[in-house]
């Protein structure tokens, strides 16, 4: 089931594409992440949806009525859809209560009951509903800006960036909060952020946007166990990337003979895993160790919870990849030494890229 | 601070402290003989028609001006905004001079609001203007998120964030209506400038004008007090990180041509009118009117002037400006109305008082550059006072403390950040002084030491004289004089808005 339907969105500034044959579904109640680097198009493909700027081709449709067409749009004001910009835009001459409740009409019965239960629902202290604007936190101003988009019960909710302007850890409790509050009032929501943990952890579909075109769309999981080519995989976390011979239900690569979906195929291709995927166990000398492969640690850094140990493969499973280091996440309990012998064991399936091997190894940042 | 503020509060005080001075002198009986009679009654009437009709209408001209050429699609919005300026150029007894050689028969009231309007529409829309430009657009589209339509948006949105600037616009507006005395004169609206004038010229320093003025000064205090009410005590900072995205320019589609109409209309009454008077004039008087034996001197004199004051104004505001927005308190208001009062005071109240107390107090200052200069320096205190303290709101105060805490000194940190970032206000506010002074009439004429003429004087004299064409010289050059500062005045709040 569909609510939200965009479909071959398109748009120029000039001579240069925003955005190019964007399209996706979002499902009722659901909550989708647009997630790309700076000037991917993010924040256009929000305006379009908002109405605050029409798609030069393309539809947009929302419940089955057409929001644009080509260039041919409903006007933002008529469109019902929430929308919490980046730094949440409090309106400077109005109190925190007039805020939330302009968009209210003014002669409303129960106005000021439907005002503090918007500040109650984004657990506002309702001793602040006659402070300005100025005289809030980050954080509690996005509050404001959540509610006043509430306010008229919209069944859409744009989120532009809102948390971008806060501190990490002020960053993750906002999200619970706007996660949680917008899943009580059953509201489907569009997230764009730049920010790939957010994604992640925010949505149930992200889609990847890079130069204006969507990479890929699907659930944060698949996205970040199967994603569609190298960049993708790199924006979404650190990354391991080997070059392997595809077999039966496996593939051979430097790490030795791992399980993996081929679909068929055959001959080389791009393998990646996620770094923390590999397990070392550490090894006696001497002593026979059950992994398939094995390796020399050559350099530790040390994290805090999690280190990063840089392993010197040993050849495996008699391979031609024998030379291969890889960056590894470990524990950083019982760490091994620079020089300890350890055993590589790999966790989880391994996924194919679909483009020919270059063999290399990457650290993504 | 407060003790700098505090002298010049006590020198801007001097005239009215000499008008009550002579009303306690005057004795209560002849002071209230001379106020409460039909005359004052009828000149109060006037003042107030002509505020009550010139500011609320100067406010719709300059916002709609303001919008249409920052907001919208119109053709030539630059222009047009250039245009808009323009009319600053020209003094206000110069439009007076324009209209009534297009239209001899224009006079009263209907005559006042029209030519006011003309020439002071643009005091309110650089401020509109480029508080337009500095609004946040993302408060407009969540606006209309929430189910606003265009017009909502603006009533709702836009214009409660102009409020200042229209307080400050309308203010200065208010305060130069007070204060006119040429532009009056010539089509016959008896305000009470004029009639202190009048009273003055007929009886040198008599209690009538020290009287009338009295009533004036109340009336400025009201003006005051209103601005203050309205404007209220808040601070609107734009809340938020990051810099503000460009605002959107609306469509006007087939409503361009009859909004075209609206700068252009404006255009040619405000520039047209006086720059084809002036034109008509000169074709007539020909190469006669050109003495420059008397053009040269006055026009050097009169741009010496214009500078030396313009800093000394700035100057000595720049301590208010900076307290009446950091510490806004009611002392700091009382400073404040302190400053203010002595520019809505006309240059004749200001320069009698000065006459006054140079013959007896300071006899070697009488008629000196000096005196002039320091009437200038109070009479134009509130221009360089409106602009610095709109500027230095600009500058938060966390970029002051993020100074001090890089190893400043506190005075350094104002210095460094502060007037720094208030530079482009302050510019603007000495621009507007020195265009003040370029075109002042009656404090020149009566503090200038013997010989000194500027244009205005001269101007005025051979108007007074119906000489016509000999005045057009003179007129001419205060525009082309004044034409650079308001380029300066357009560009410095085109760059302050940070565009």
């Amino acid at each position: 089931m569909t609510f939200l339907q965009l479909q071959g969105v398109g748009k120029r500034y000039g001579g240069t594409p925003a955005l190019d044959g964007i399209g996706f579904d979002v499902p009722p109640g659901g909550r989708t992440a647009i997630v790309g680097p700076s000037g991917s198009g993010k924040t256009t493909l929000l305006r379009i949806i908002a109405g605050f700027e029409a798609p030069d081709v393309g539809r947009v449709t929302m419940g089955g009525q057409v929001l644009a067409e080509g260039p041919a749009i409903v006007p933002a004001h008529l469109r019902g859809i929430g929308f919490v910009p980046q730094d949440g835009a409090l309106f400077p001459h109005l109190s925190v209560a007039d805020n939330i409740g302009f968009g209210l009409a003014r002669g409303m019965v129960g106005r000021e009951t439907r005002v503090r239960d918007l500040m109650d629902m984004v657990e506002l202290d309702r001793a602040m509903a006659e402070r300005r604007p100025h005289e809030l936190s980050g954080g509690q101003q996005q509050r404001v800006a959540l509610a006043r988009a509430l306010a008229r019960q919209p069944k859409l909710m744009l989120l532009d960036e809102p948390f971008s302007a806060l501190d990490t850890r002020l960053r993750e409790t906002m999200r619970k909060a706007v996660a949680k509050v917008l899943r009580a009032a059953g509201v489907t929501t569009i997230l764009v952020t730049h920010d790939q943990t957010e994604a992640l952890s925010f949505a149930d579909q992200v889609a990847v946007l890079r130069d204006g075109r969507l990479t890929q769309v699907g659930s944060p999981r698949e996205l970040y166990l199967r994603p569609s080519d190298r960049d993708t995989a790199a924006f979404l976390g650190d990354v391991i990337l080997l070059p392997a011979d595809l077999g039966d239900d496996c593939v051979v690569c430097g790490l030795g003979r791992l399980p993996a979906d081929v679909g068929g195929r055959r001959g080389r291709a791009e393998i990646m895993l996620r770094p923390e995927q590999v397990r070392l166990t550490p090894m006696a000398p001497g002593q026979a160790d059950p992994s398939p492969c094995q390796g020399e640690v050559v350099d530790v850094e040390f994290g805090g919870a999690v280190s990063m140990v840089r392993v010197s493969v040993r050849g495996g499973a008699g391979t031609a990849w024998s030379d291969t280091e890889l960056w590894i996440r470990s524990s950083s309990v019982d760490l091994p030494a620079v020089g300890a012998l350890v055993g590589i064991s790999i966790l989880g399936g391994v996924h194919v890229f679909d483009q020919p091997a270059t063999g290399r190894t990457l650290r993504a940042g | 601070m407060t003790g700098v503020a505090t002298l010049v509060s006590m020198a801007a005080l001097l005239p009215l402290g000499f008008v009550v001075w002579i009303t306690i002198q005057t004795g209560w009986q002849t002071a209230i003989a001379m106020v409460f009679r039909a005359r004052v009654g009828e000149l109060l009437v006037n003042t107030l028609l002509l505020e009550a009709w010139t500011v609320p209408l100067t406010i719709v001209l300059a916002m709609t001006l303001a919008w249409l050429t920052e907001r919208t699609n119109l053709p030539g919005a630059r222009v047009w905004a250039w245009l808009a300026v323009a009319p600053l150029a020209v003094p206000a007894f110069v439009h007076s001079y324009a209209w009534i050689s297009v239209a001899p028969g224009l006079h009263g009231l209907p005559a006042g609001v029209l030519i006011s309007v003309l020439a002071y529409f643009p005091f309110l829309y650089l401020p509109i203007a480029a508080q337009l430009r500095r609004l946040d657009p993302a408060a407009e589209d969540v606006a209309a998120s929430l189910g606003l339509g265009p017009w909502s948006v603006f009533f709702r949105v836009v214009l409660p964030q102009t409020r200042f600037a229209i307080c400050g616009g309308s203010l200065l507006v208010g305060l130069h209506l007070l204060a006119e005395y040429g532009l009056y004169v010539m089509i016959r609206f008896d305000t009470f400038t004029t009639a202190i004038m009048d009273q003055f010229q007929s009886a040198y320093s008599g209690p009538a004008a020290n009287m009338l003025a009295g009533v004036l000064v109340l009336c400025c205090l009201g003006v005051l007090g209103l601005e203050a009410r309205i404007r209220g005590d808040e601070r609107y900072a734009r809340v938020g990180s990051g810099s503000a995205r460009m605002p959107d320019r609306r469509r006007l589609g087939r409503a361009t041509v009859p909004c075209l109409l609206i700068p252009a209309l404006t255009a040619v009454l405000s520039l047209g009118v006086p720059l084809f008077t002036l034109g008509r004039w000169l074709e007539f008087g020909g190469a006669a009117v050109w003495r420059m034996e008397a053009i040269g001197p006055a026009l050097v004199q009169t741009l010496l002037l214009a500078v030396a004051g313009a800093v000394l104004a700035t100057l000595a505001a720049a301590p208010m400006a900076w307290l009446s927005v950091r510490f806004p308190g009611r002392r700091q208001r009382a400073l404040e109305v302190c400053h203010y009062h002595v520019g809505a005071l006309p240059g004749v109240v200001v320069a009698l008082a000065l006459v006054a107390i140079t013959v007896r107090v300071a006899m070697p200052l009488y008629q000196t550059v000096f005196t002039v200069l320091f009437a200038y320096a109070l009479m134009f205190l509130p221009r360089a006072l409106v602009g610095l303290r709109a500027s230095i709101a600009q500058a938060p105060v966390e970029l002051e403390r993020a100074a001090m805490a890089l190893g400043r000194t506190p005075f350094q940190s104002v210095r460094q950040v502060t007037m720094r970032l208030a530079a482009p206000g302050a510019a603007v506010g000495m621009a507007l002084v020195a265009l003040g002074i370029t075109t002042e009439l009656t404090a020149t004429l009566m503090l200038a030491p013997n010989g000194t003429t500027t244009l205005a004087t001269e101007f005025w004299s051979l108007t007074g004289e119906i000489d016509y064409a000999a005045a057009a010289p003179y007129a001419l050059m205060m525009v082309v004089a004044s034409l650079p500062l308001t380029f300066l005045l357009h560009a410095q709040s085109r760059r302050a808005a940070g565009r």
